[in-house]
Order: C-alpha cells, then sequence, then structure tokens
C-alpha cells in the first residue's frame, strides 16, 4: 500500500472511530481525569494517539477493541504521570471495599449525585481496577474486557464480582444515609 | 438501584465529545514532535557544553593529573550523549503501540522506565571517573593537606541522585512483579 494510502485509510477509520466511539471515549476520559479543562486536553491527547495508532491498524481486533485499549492505555498513562507530580494516592479494590463504611456519608438526594459518587469511587482506583469499572459500566463481557485489558477471562469474571459488590455497597450506603 | 439502571444512568451522561479535524490533529503531532526534538536537543547542548568547558581546562591547566581528569570528563559526556542519543531511539515506540492490551502496554511502559532508572550509572559513572582523577590532580603535590572534605560537595549529591533512582526502580520492578503474579494466578 502507498504512503499516500495509508494516510486516506488511516484518516477514514479515525473519522469512523471518532463518529462511532467518541461518546464512550469522552466517558472514559472522564474516568481518567476529574478537571474539566485538563479533561479537555487529555481527550485531545487520546484522539491524537488514536489517529496516530490506526496508521498501524491491520484489523488485529475490532475497531472497537483498538479504540478502548488506546483510550484506556493513555488515560493509564495521564494518570501515572498526574500521580508523579502530586503523589496522589490511588486504593486497590480490597482498600476501596475495606473503606465503604468508614468514609463520610453525604446525603444524596438524585441521579446526578449517584452518578458523582461512582465517579469519585472510580477516581480512587488504581488504573487496572479503574478501567475495568468503566468497561463494566459500559455494558461489556468478560471476553470483550479481556481482549481490551489482556487479563484472563476468569479473572476479569472475578474483578467485576467485586466492582459490583463494591458499587452495590456504596449505593446501598447512600440509600441508608438518605 | 441495579446494574442496568447504573449501567444507564453512567452511559447517559452528556460529555462534551470533543471534535478534532484531521487538519488539526497533524498540527498537534507536528508540534508533539517538535517538543520531543526540543528535549533531546537540550540535554545534547548541555553535555557539549560540558565537554566545550573542560576540554578548555584540559588544553590550559598544568597539572598532567588534572588534565587528564578534564579529558576523561569530555569523554564521559561523549558517551553521555551517545547513550542519550541511543535511548532516545530504543524509547520511540511505534503508535501502534498504544493499541496493545493494558497489562502489556502497562507492564513494557513500566520495564522502560525501569530499565532508564537503573542506567543512572551509565550516565553519571564516566564523568564521576574523570572528576575523581581531576580533584586527585588537585590535591598534588601533598594528598594528606588536601581539604577532602570539599568533596562531600560532590559526593553526596550524586550518591542521592543515584540511590533515588535505584529505589525508584526497585518500586518499579515491584509493580511489574504484581502484573505478572496477576497473569500468573489467571493461568493456574
Amino acid at each position: 500500500m502507498s504512503k499516500s494510502e495509508n494516510t486516506t485509510s488511516q484518516d477514514t477509520l479515525y473519522q469512523e472511530a471518532a463518529r462511532a466511539f467518541g461518546s464512550e471515549v469522552a466517558r472514559f476520559v472522564a474516568g481518567y481525569e476529574r478537571d474539566d479543562a485538563k479533561r479537555q486536553d487529555l481527550l485531545q491527547e487520546v484522539h491524537l494517539a488514536l489517529w496516530q495508532s490506526l496508521a498501524g491498524f491491520k484489523g488485529q481486533c475490532s475497531l472497537r477493541t483498538w479504540v478502548y485499549r488506546v483510550a484506556h492505555n493513555v488515560g493509564a498513562t495521564h494518570v501515572q504521570r498526574s500521580m508523579r507530580s502530586v503523589q496522589r494516592k490511588s486504593t486497590n479494590l480490597e482498600e476501596a471495599e475495606l473503606h465503604v463504611d468508614e468514609r463520610a456519608e453525604i446525603i444524596l438526594t438524585d441521579r446526578r449525585l449517584d452518578l458523582e459518587r461512582v465517579m469519585t469511587l472510580i477516581h480512587s482506583l488504581e488504573v487496572l481496577d479503574r478501567e475495568l469499572m468503566l468497561l463494566y459500566l459500559e455494558d461489556l463481557d468478560a471476553a470483550s474486557i479481556s481482549a481490551i485489558t489482556g487479563l484472563s477471562t476468569r479473572n476479569v469474571a472475578t474483578k467485576v464480582h467485586r466492582i459490583k459488590s463494591l458499587l452495590t455497597s456504596r449505593l446501598s450506603n447512600r440509600s441508608k444515609s438518605s | 438501584m441495579n446494574d442496568q439502571e447504573l449501567k444507564s444512568l453512567w452511559q447517559s451522561q452528556t460529555l462534551m465529545t470533543g471534535s478534532y479535524s484531521l487538519e488539526q490533529l497533524q498540527r498537534d503531532a507536528a508540534a508533539f514532535r517538535r517538543e520531543t526534538v526540543r528535549d533531546h536537543t537540550g540535554g545534547m547542548i548541555s553535555g557539549a557544553m560540558v565537554a566545550l568547558i573542560f576540554g578548555f581546562y584540559a588544553w590550559v591547566l598544568p597539572v598532567t593529573l588534572m588534565r587528564i581528569g578534564c579529558g576523561l570528563v569530555v569523554l564521559g559526556s561523549f558517551f553521555f550523549m551517545y547513550q542519550l542519543q541511543r535511548r532516545g531511539s530504543i524509547r520511540k515506540r511505534p503508535p501502534e503501540a498504544l493499541a496493545l492490551p493494558f497489562i502489556t502496554y502497562f507492564r513494557e511502559d513500566l520495564a522502560r522506565q525501569r530499565d532508564a532508572l537503573r542506567s543512572v550509572l551509565w550516565y553519571i559513572g564516566p564523568t564521576l571517573l574523570g572528576m575523581s582523577v581531576f580533584v586527585w590532580g588537585m590535591a598534588q603535590p601533598n594528598p594528606a593537606d588536601f581539604p577532602w572534605q570539599v568533596t562531600s560537595v560532590f559526593i553526596i549529591p550524586v550518591v542521592v541522585v543515584v540511590a533515588m533512582h535505584f529505589f525508584a526502580a526497585h518500586r518499579l520492578q515491584r509493580k511489574i512483579d504484581q502484573l505478572d503474579q496477576l497473569n500468573e494466578s489467571a493461568e493456574i
């Protein structure tokens, strides 16, 4: 394939990917950065990485898997970079489970605040657990999550089960306190 | 709230999806390349300046040992520039590497950072050797009278920097081991 044909295919693929998965990518990015201005920068970085990476896309996996992988890998790199600069501490699923009852319960009254609560939980997790939770919330099955993360389906199933319990306990705690 | 309600709540978020034209992406890519070249050039200029200054000293200083020390520092700075060039080109990953499964991508990234940290001795070592010979030359002809405590000004920062690099590399290795364990436990 000539260079110009390759570039055209890259551009077309990017446009297709941005159209089909733009909303999902924006939600993933929100899961990796809360600050509005920084989120816009990260979104731009993801789109740039996606466009560049598509030069090497030869159908190794589905376009959706490719887009999700790029978005999460750029997001995870962003989190690592931010942690180095501010020494923010992430927790793994085990620690997050322990802290369910310890954290101050704020009375939340509507679904928007439920979302805020889920977002807070997501942002407290380590990158791998965060990726799993974001993919779970996008309603992906264990096989798709496994293809994106590289974890075995069994490992994914175990972790997703724990994510579900964690979310249930967080949100039920909220219901009790309200 | 059940599973499905939670997922639909998550998916119903109204977020700006961003709209990036191909021209803008090309501009961003070019800007990123320029930034990388600028960072790389900064390191090369520093190395060249050290080589120039110590090359001058090697030319004008009267004591042979000091001149040898300066010559070694010059060689060290050339070695530093060579390493910078070599490692810089190794560090470049193809853009499609970003589409690797997370575990593979993350492990490779951590290993790359670990290796870069561990290579600190290759960067500092040759220059340190030159500086040692230089100081030994300064201490002549009566090394016993030389105020050796002055050398702690160089030695302490070097020891601290090397220790910090190795400590950080050790932490990264622990993360890599955790990732490997995660995959091993899945295979059992």
